[in-house]
């Protein structure tokens, strides 16, 4: 039994269009112009208990509009949706008691009081026994690892510190499904791994199901054994993450710089070099020609190295490289 | 500690009138401990209170002079004064949420505050009321400070009386909140409702009691004024607490009643309608 699921959901938007200059602006005052944008064009998936989904897309492809329709705070334009039995817009006050959700652009945390507090109010909002929350507070402080900084003013706290005590106040009143907006947006490369180790820390001991949104690649790879990509609000590919990773995740890039001067006939076998410098390199890499731990060692062995970063393709380029591969989507595809 | 025992349960009360209570309290507590940070910005208002209340009593004062009269309107000079150290603390400390509710109806931040178990609009009258206790603090602190060198103490306020006046400066709170929320959700339909805010403030100005108190206004014109809201916000409840009147009192708490009602019930259609209406920027 499937705890989402939706059924050719649609949500269009009327954006205002005016032409530029006051010319433009004199005539929408007369006439207003409206644009209809769909956001979102028929998505159908189910998801079931204790999955951890990525739903991943390049900005503006829908991944957030559709979030929002399944946490109740939009109304779709067309379609069928049902959470945990819920029909979410129109059952959104019920439903709330059973789901957790955190958009990364909006903090709910009071920004200028101790995190201890925003928890106690969510005590109250959500109603809750209080002898189990203070139980359930103990717990996730632990998974966490957020003990030193409950006392401390939001304010003071660091981005990604600041991410985990979100993610603790999303499950104080124990939801059944965690919607996860962008919740890697903004950190560095540390605070990113801390809060997906975090994550999966909480799926695997909570049963916790996660309905997460990024256009980070590297989010989908540690996390999620399934992905949906979507593009132009159209599932564009569902499928294990594995499947992803093999097929469109076997670029990468690597970015090494040395310790001594590079010289101008550098070069490295089985991959490309995209940019050379004084003293580093940007090497392109097919993991399925050149494993990535191979190259590395080649690198290490060339020089001494001062710093290393391997990137993901960016969403975009995995965007194309699935439109590209015709045989690659795994559900019906119309490209705009 | 495992997963299971770690599990929050509702509380035994949820879903009932007392959870709910103890929910919107919440919220005024945390906006309570929320405005200490703000401190400074409450001394700050409570100092501008000083200017207007040295102006109020330096007018008052020439105007009974000039007339050489001891009561006007049915107010001595030293209640004339007192009412309005009380309409400043109403009109200063007054749930002020119509840009807030504008400004989260134009970004869509309104869509994040309906995705939690209670109601936008009581969320927002909590929320604000966690703000009022500390400016009023400083409000009348100041306030009372200025009147009290000018014109002396209050003799004449019926402390026996103040439950009941207080009671009408919290409705006279709701009332405007329903006046200012509906003001703050025109975003809907307009692209600003400071036009609609300003017109409200000197609606208030006149017809409200915080220029002058509505005895003071010419018949006919106090007749109308009497009957609309405007004066059940800032006239009822300083005319009440300077002029005790258990009949005005019983006419006052019906007339705000009644306007609470009708102006609620308009908030409450156009909380309905526009949230079908809400949509958000980006994401």
């Amino acid at each position: 039994m499937p705890v989402v699921s939706l059924n050719n959901l649609h949500k269009t938007f009327a954006v205002k269009r005016k032409t530029p200059g006051l010319k433009g602006s004199l005539k929408a005052l007369v006439r207003a112009e409206y644009q209809t944008v769909e956001a979102v064009k028929g998505i159908s998936l189910e998801l079931d208990e204790g999955e951890l989904l990525a739903f991943i897309g390049p900005n503006g492809a829908g991944k957030s509009t559709t979030i929002k329709m399944l946490t109740g705070i939009l109304y779709p334009t067309g379609g069928e949706a049902q959470v945990l039995g819920y029909i979410p817009w129109q059952q959104r006050r019920q439903l709330s008691y059973h789901i957790g959700s955190i958009f990364g652009q909006k903090p709910q945390l009071w920004y200028h009081l101790p995190p201890g507090d925003t928890f106690d109010l969510f005590a109250h909002i959500y109603e809750l026994d209080r002898a189990a929350f203070e139980r359930r507070k103990a717990f996730l402080v632990e998974a966490l690892g957020i003990g030193d900084w409950l006392d401390t003013p939001v304010r003071k706290l660091s981005l990604g510190q600041r991410m985990r005590c979100e993610i603790a106040a999303s499950l104080l009143h124990s939801p059944r499904i965690l919607f996860l907006d962008e919740p890697t947006i903004g950190l560095d490369v540390v605070a990113k791994q801390q809060l997906r180790a975090a994550i999966q820390t909480l799926h695997d001991e909570d049963n916790l199901t996660i309905f997460l949104t990024s256009h980070d690649a590297g989010d989908v790879e540690s996390l999620c054994k399934r992905v949906i990509v979507i593009n132009h609000g159209q599932v564009i590919f569902d499928d294990r993450t594995s499947a992803l990773k093999r097929r469109f995740l076997r670029r990468k890039v690597i970015g090494v710089r040395f310790g001594q001067p590079v010289p101008d006939d550098f070069s490295v076998r089985e991959a490309t070099v995209l940019k050379r410098g004084t003293w580093g390199v940007k090497i392109e890499l097919d993991t399925h020609v050149r494993p990535v731990d191979d190259l590395i060692a080649a690198l290490m062995a060339y020089a001494p190295v001062v710093d290393l970063t391997v990137e993901d393709p960016p969403m975009e380029e995995i965007i194309r490289q699935i439109y590209l591969a015709d045989d690659a989507v795994t559900v019906e595809v119309v490209p705009d | 500690m495992s997963a299971v025992t770690a599990a929050a349960v509702a509380a035994r009360d949820r879903g009932t009138w007392r959870a709910g209570v103890r929910k919107y309290a919440a919220i005024v507590r945390i906006n309570m401990q929320n405005s200490l940070t703000y401190t400074w910005d409450a001394v700050g208002q409570g100092v501008a209170v000083v200017l207007f209340m040295f102006v109020f009593a330096r007018l008052w004062k020439t105007t009974f002079a000039a007339q050489n009269a001891t009561v006007i309107g049915g107010l001595t000079l030293a209640q004339t004064v007192w009412y309005f150290v009380w309409a400043e603390l109403v009109q200063l400390s007054k749930l002020d949420v119509a840009q807030t509710i504008q400004d989260e109806v134009k970004d869509g931040s309104l869509a994040y505050t309906l995705g939690r178990p209670y109601h936008y609009l009581l969320y927002h009258f909590a929320f604000g009321l966690g703000n009022v206790f500390m400016r009023m603090i400083f409000i009348l602190a100041f306030g009372a400070a200025v009147a009290w060198i000018e014109v002396g103490p209050p003799r004449f306020v019926r402390v026996e009386a103040l439950p009941a006046v207080l009671l009408i400066t919290l409705l006279a709170f709701v009332l405007d909140y329903c006046i200012m929320a509906a003001l703050g959700l025109l975003a809907f339909f307009v692209e600003d409702t400071s036009a609609f805010c300003l017109i409200y403030q000197k609606i208030n100005f006149v017809l409200g009691g915080l220029l002058l108190p509505v005895d003071f206004l010419p018949g006919a014109i106090q007749t109308v004024a009497r009957v609309l809201p405007f004066n059940l916000v800032l006239y009822a409840p300083s005319k009440l607490f300077v002029a005790w009147n258990g009949t005005q009192f019983v006419q006052m708490l019906g007339l705000q009643l009644v306007w609470i009602g009708i102006t609620g019930a308009g908030l409450v259609a156009l909380f309905r309608y526009g949230a079908r209406r809400v949509s958000i920027n980006g994401g």
